[in-house]
């Protein structure tokens, strides 16, 4: 125990002193690169959101031709402001977001209860006019639908004959918002990058960087058993790649909760402690990377062809993922044991806020350790091939 | 004490046809004794450092055996390794490390604690004069300094023989010097002492035996007076040139 022990630590305290490998480790893959992905995600997420309960002003032209419509328009959270002359080159230019126009005609077509003209002028190319156009929308919608229903009464009929189907529209899914709901799908591929990174320099600097440096034979001529010796360069990559992935997610922590944008922890209920979850879970799925990254170690002559390696495996990994994303899997019992698979879907059912049982968390967890068991044991039978050295 | 006995190692061809075979060392068969140095001298491509790779245990013989300090190279590898200092053609330190760490590190891979390996690496300070270097990243280090760690490195555990492979390949005439010097004493000190080399003025100078090796196979093994007088040569160059069936040069 004490040799391994001294392997694990001396190739720990070298990568420490790499600071190549320690960016990588460290700051590319745990800080860099979340931010790099979720930071516009969450900008998406701001342009697409429409708050009703914040006061919003509208341009309006005409607005004292329908007064009763302006009250319901202030009683919904809009502003009303007069429309400059030029209002349609604004809008065209992105100056003004939209403008409402309110017709000559409309008082007359209201109370002979014609259909009432009203023109919303908006700009197509730009999101923030466009959601504006939305939440106006769904506010004259709104009105209509009650300035209607006030006449049928007024005309002794009950409104609801009018309504053949009562269709209520309720997303089951946790957030509801697409943006904000991508960001939660990222957490596992941010977890997982993030682990892969922290280890892939070691493992390339332990393996096959210590036979480029000529440091592999006189190692290898100490009364050291090579198994041993690889479980502990094993080890060293593992505690890497824990490392990084804690550190991710402390930094999609951080990036949700801290994010300068309003009402983001409506959208996010993120609590620290469901990010410690998702990180447990995601362990396994380190363990299983470790032996990915020290298998393709060992099959490479060089530091050079393992990085060429490893960038492709690097994805190998991650493919289920991306096919879980677009393939809308339902999640069953027989699913959750297929090794890494069951892993992503456990790390999944947190940005969808399913429930899974503790049995099959269970049965996940273990068939990605067995797995990653097999390809490390598939490591150490070539890892003891003498072509190591010849 | 090394004792080879027909030891030989082939190669699967890179490229070529399914089972052509290269041979690496086909027959070697040599004794190293304690106390004293044994060169195995010959051409660069002869097989001395597959031969001193499989002494370390690092390959395993096609065929044959060898002997280190009573334990078989293929039956009992690790009491061989518990036995032998290796030191193989290049250095090969961790750049990152200091002098110091690279020593401490293989003293603990060999199970000393951390406070018998510093001790054990200062010991190992003093004995190969190391002063100038020992707490400094062994990063940009000459070929001297490195050899020098090195060789600390394979004397971690006290073993009895040590296999040097071309040892002073790459050093300045002052370093070779004070390697050999430091060679001598290890011998008078009791310990086998195997190392290759393809310079016969080293080889001359330093050896009490002289193992030639060519073409996979050892040619003559014996003291430097003996090969001299079976060849009928005056110097070793010319005694190497007969060993191995080659004709000499008429002037």
């Amino acid at each position: 125990m004490r040799r391994i022990r001294a392997v694990v630590l001396k190739e720990i305290k070298d990568n420490l002193r790499d600071r190549r490998a320690l960016f990588f480790a460290l700051i590319y893959g745990p800080v860099i690169l979340p931010l790099m992905i979720i930071g516009p995600m969450l900008i998406g997420v701001k342009l697409n959101s429409i708050d009703f309960d914040k006061v919003t002003t509208i341009a309006v032209i005409g607005a004292d031709k329908a007064p009763n419509f302006i009250q319901f328009l202030r009683e919904n959270n809009i502003e009303v402001t007069a429309a400059p002359d030029n209002y349609r080159e604004q809008i065209a230019e992105n100056k003004l977001k939209l403008a409402l126009e309110i017709d000559d005609i409309f008082a007359e077509q209201f109370t002979k209860a014609e259909p009432a003209l009203l023109t919303l002028y908006f700009n197509g190319g730009d999101s923030d006019s466009q959601n504006s156009a939305r939440q106006l929308r769904v506010i004259i919608n709104r009105y209509d639908r009650l300035i209607g229903k006030l006449r049928m009464l007024a005309r002794g009929f009950d409104a609801d004959v009018l309504d053949a189907i009562n269709l209520v529209e309720d997303d089951l899914s946790a957030e509801g918002e697409f943006g904000s709901k991508m960001i939660s799908h990222m957490l596992p591929f941010v977890l997982v990058f993030a682990m892969t990174m922290g280890g892939f320099y070691l493992a390339i600097d332990s393996i096959p960087g210590e036979r480029e440096r000529n440091s592999l034979e006189p190692l290898l001529s100490l009364p050291l058993p090579r198994a041993q010796l690889l479980v502990a360069k094993a080890l060293a990559v593992l505690a890497f790649v824990l490392f990084s992935g804690f550190i991710a997610s402390l930094t999609f922590f951080l990036i949700v909760s801290l994010a300068p944008i309003e009402k983001i922890d409506e959208i996010f209920d993120y609590r620290f402690i469901e990010i410690i979850y998702a990180y447990i879970l995601a362990m396994p799925l380190g363990v299983f990377m470790t032996s990915i990254l020290i298998l393709v170690s060992i099959f490479s002559r060089s530091t050079k062809e393992a990085q060429t390696h490893l960038g492709i495996m690097m994805i190998v990994p991650m493919m289920p993922l991306f096919a879980l994303e677009f393939l809308n899997v339902k999640v069953s019992s027989l699913l959750m044991a297929a090794p890494i698979v069951g892993q992503y879907l456990l790390l999944g059912s947190i940005a969808t806020g399913d429930v899974l049982t503790s049995a099959q968390i269970i049965v996940s967890i273990f068939s990605t350790l067995m797995f990653s068991i097999v390809v490390f044991l598939i490591a150490l039978l070539v890892y003891r091939r003498e072509r190591l050295v010849a | 004490m090394i004792k080879a006995n027909g030891l030989a190692k082939f190669y699967k061809r890179k490229g070529g046809k399914k089972n052509e075979k290269v041979v690496a060392v086909e027959d070697v068969s040599f004794t190293a004794e304690d106390g004293a140095i044994t060169g195995l001298l010959g051409p660069n491509g002869a097989g001395k450092s597959t031969t001193l790779r499989m002494l370390a245990t690092l390959v395993v013989p096609d065929s044959g055996s060898a002997e280190v300090d009573g334990f078989s190279i293929t039956n009992d590898a690790i009491s061989v390794r518990r036995s032998i200092g290796y030191l193989p053609h290049n250095a090969g330190i961790y750049p990152r490390l200091t002098a110091e760490e690279n020593i401490v590190y293989f003293a603990e891979v060999v199970g000393l604690d951390k406070k018998q390996a510093q001790q054990r690496a200062g010991e190992l300070c003093e004995q190969l004069e190391m002063h100038d270097f020992f707490l400094r990243r062994t990063e940009g280090f000459s070929q001297g300094q490195k050899t020098k760690v090195a060789l600390a490195r394979a004397l971690v555990h006290k073993p009895r023989t040590l296999i040097l492979d071309e040892p002073t390949n790459g050093l300045d005439v002052m370093a070779m010097r004070g390697l050999r010097k430091i060679i001598r004493r290890l011998s008078e000190e009791g310990h086998c002492i195997l190392f290759s080399s393809h310079v016969m003025q080293e080889v001359a100078a330093l050896c009490d035996h002289i193992a030639i090796i060519s073409d996979g196979k050892i040619a003559i093994s014996d003291s430097l007076a003996g090969i001299l007088s079976s060849t009928g040569q005056k110097d070793l160059e010319d005694a190497f040139v007969i060993a191995i069936g080659e004709q000499l040069e008429l002037e």
